[in-house]
């Protein structure tokens, strides 16, 4: 049976090999916390069938990375795509963790990815984390995520 | 063959990666509109019987992808264009909604260029497109 924590990184090995066409590298080994104020959030809460939130913290240049990797340029990104990239991320990556713990009768419904503090209850004991190193460089993605079966 | 397509997501990111993917998926575009809810796609896409494919997004503010499927189905232009739902809810409850609303197909996100091109083809050849 898999933990939360495996499910998390399952699911953003596969919107990384998807979407990216490759792989963030080994899980970071630095103790994860809850983002501060710098650098971009984006967060998904989900209900029915298990119910939480999900959130994914980078800095602004690995945002930046990311949306010039998913669209496919090397030109410099919107700060607005940088957000909206992040955004869809938490969106993919979400979805791929409820098809991980659910089949495909049980009834989950996704928010729309949303910025801002995270929730209070993020970030407790019971805070699920997946930190990754992205691909060049030290910088890593952060996963955090909160879910209970209904 | 050349498709114009219409693509509905709330991420300009996406729908950006959607029209790539198509592209390296080998399909050829003759125009590509974008939209970012289900009400601009109804504007854009009103008087458009030309469009061969629509590929809409789901969960989106104003006006989601069911509630699209539904408007778009009772435009007389738009009854017979194929519409296929991408979504990160690939759930038999959305599915069902979907196809009672009139979507043709789903497609789960992630996507694959593979996956994308054998679903756009059965969509196109379903619709006596292709």
């Amino acid at each position: 049976m898999s933990t939360i924590e495996q499910v998390l990184e399952a699911a953003m090995r596969e919107t990384f090999a998807t979407i990216l066409d490759q792989e963030p590298l080994a899980p970071a080994t630095r103790v994860p916390a809850l983002p501060s104020s710098a650098g971009l959030t984006s967060q998904v809460r989900f209900t029915g069938s298990f119910c939480g939130t999900l959130l994914v913290h980078c800095r602004d240049s690995v945002a930046a990375t990311l949306a010039q990797r998913m669209l496919g340029t090397q030109a410099a990104v919107s700060d607005a795509d940088a957000r909206d990239a992040v955004g869809e991320l938490a969106n993919i990556v979400t979805g791929l963790t409820l098809r991980h713990l659910c089949d495909v009768a049980s009834s989950c419904h996704l928010g729309l990815p949303q910025r801002g503090a995270p929730p209070a209850e993020l970030g407790g004991e019971s805070t699920a984390w997946c930190v990754l190193h992205f691909p060049c460089g030290p910088d890593v993605l952060v996963l955090a995520a909160q879910v209970h079966p209904s | 063959m050349s498709i114009r397509v219409l693509i509905v997501d709330d991420s300009s990111v996406m729908r950006k990666i959607i029209a790539r993917t198509l592209r390296q998926a080998g399909l050829e575009l003759a125009e590509v509109l974008e939209a970012a809810d289900g009400r601009e796609a109804l504007d854009k896409a009103r008087h458009r019987a030309d469009l061969d494919l629509i590929l809409s997004d789901v969960n989106m503010p104003e006006m989601n992808g069911i509630e699209f499927v539904r408007e778009a189905r009772k435009i007389p232009d738009l009854r017979r264009v194929p519409i296929a739902m991408v979504t990160t809810e690939p759930t038999w409850k959305v599915m069902q909604e979907a196809a009672s609303a009139g979507a043709t197909a789903y497609v789960a996100k992630p996507f694959t260029a593979k996956v994308l091109r054998q679903k756009v083809d059965a969509v196109l050849k379903q619709s006596g497109r292709t």
